[in-house]
């Protein structure tokens, strides 16, 4: 089974045990930017009475999920790691942590239409990939949140709801990584006054 | 059955042949400022680029664009041990994926304790 396949049919299981979901990580800075090579999906979920091991039993045995659980030291965010009999691809599956943007981002999901998969699924909008990937880039400090988050604004001609991006920054202390990155996209891939810099507002 | 990835090779921006010329001629130096725009010339092709590539189909490209270098990295493994078995070059495969990925997260992830889990 291939990475693709394995995405589909985990979605299809976590709607069938309605189990709220999106699709984060490189699944959505890849959807609004510039592709990179994945080697997971990454996905929040909102557990209801479902539990992992209804999920287990959904997919099959070509899935086994790590009921062990792990948190990832930037936000504490809790995950499971889905493996695949015969494949390298991995799924993680985050819970949706109390952090008010993890909340708001969740509420916030768009769903789209991804042709490839023949399926539909949730995504963030552009602004919480924005916010949440600058969080990681300012607490984990991995640049390729850093490049991940140029190519984000930069294929979207820098149009974003700013004013919500800023609202967060300021409260997660992150703007001034935002216009250091901005300020690094050559000027004519963004629209003209499309991002107000710190010291012009 | 072959895979159809996606495309990788340059859609032109000159930069090659600059380089070359600028290796080529005079004192074989580039100045920053020619690096610097360069840098931008291609940065700005792979943006082109993207906004001209449907959403749906930039999220899946990064699954095969894995998968492709999977397939690479498989070749390179038979080629460093050509009487690996399929299933050594696979385990061989894993343990340098697993490397990577140690490199890009360090300790970013810990267990929970059991009680948690």
């Amino acid at each position: 089974m291939n990475g693709e396949h394995a995405t589909a049919n985990v979605v299809t299981a976590l709607e069938g045990l309605r189990i709220e979901y999106m699709l984060v990580g490189s699944f959505s800075t890849n959807f609004y930017g510039i592709t990179r090579s994945t080697r997971d999906a990454d996905i929040v979920i909102q557990l209801n009475e479902a539990t992992l091991t209804d999920l287990q039993l959904r997919l099959g045995s070509e899935f086994k999920i790590d009921m062990q659980m792990s948190f990832e030291t930037a936000t504490g965010t809790k995950r499971n790691v889905i493996t695949l009999t015969d494949s390298d691809f991995k799924i993680e599956l985050f819970r949706l942590s109390q952090d008010a943007h993890d909340q708001e981002r969740f509420r916030r999901r768009k769903r789209v239409f991804v042709h490839q998969l023949d399926h539909e699924a949730f995504v963030p909008t552009v602004e919480d990939v924005v916010v949440f990937k600058l969080r990681w880039a300012v607490e984990a400090g991995r640049l390729k949140d850093r490049e991940d988050l140029r190519d984000v604004i930069a294929v979207q001609r820098g149009q974003l709801d700013w004013s919500y991006v800023h609202r967060w920054t300021a409260e997660h202390g992150t703007r001034a990584c935002l216009d250091e990155i901005v300020r690094s996209i050559p000027a004519d891939l963004l629209a003209p006054g499309a991002y107000p810099m710190t010291d012009a507002t | 059955m072959s895979r159809e990835y996606p495309r990788l090779e340059s859609q032109g921006t000159g930069v090659e042949t600059r380089l070359l010329n600028g290796l080529s001629t005079g004192n074989g130096m580039i100045s920053g400022e020619t690096i610097r725009a360069d840098a931008d010339a291609i940065y700005r092709e792979r943006v082109l680029r993207a906004r001209n590539t449907p959403p749906d189909q930039k999220m899946v490209d990064g699954i095969r664009l894995f998968e492709r270098a999977c397939d690479l990295m498989r070749d390179g493994i038979r080629h460093q041990f050509p009487n690996a078995n399929p299933q050594q070059v696979e385990e061989t495969l894993r343990q340098r994926l697993d490397i990577v990925q140690r490199l890009q997260d360090g300790d970013l992830y810990q267990p929970c304790p059991d009680d948690e889990a």
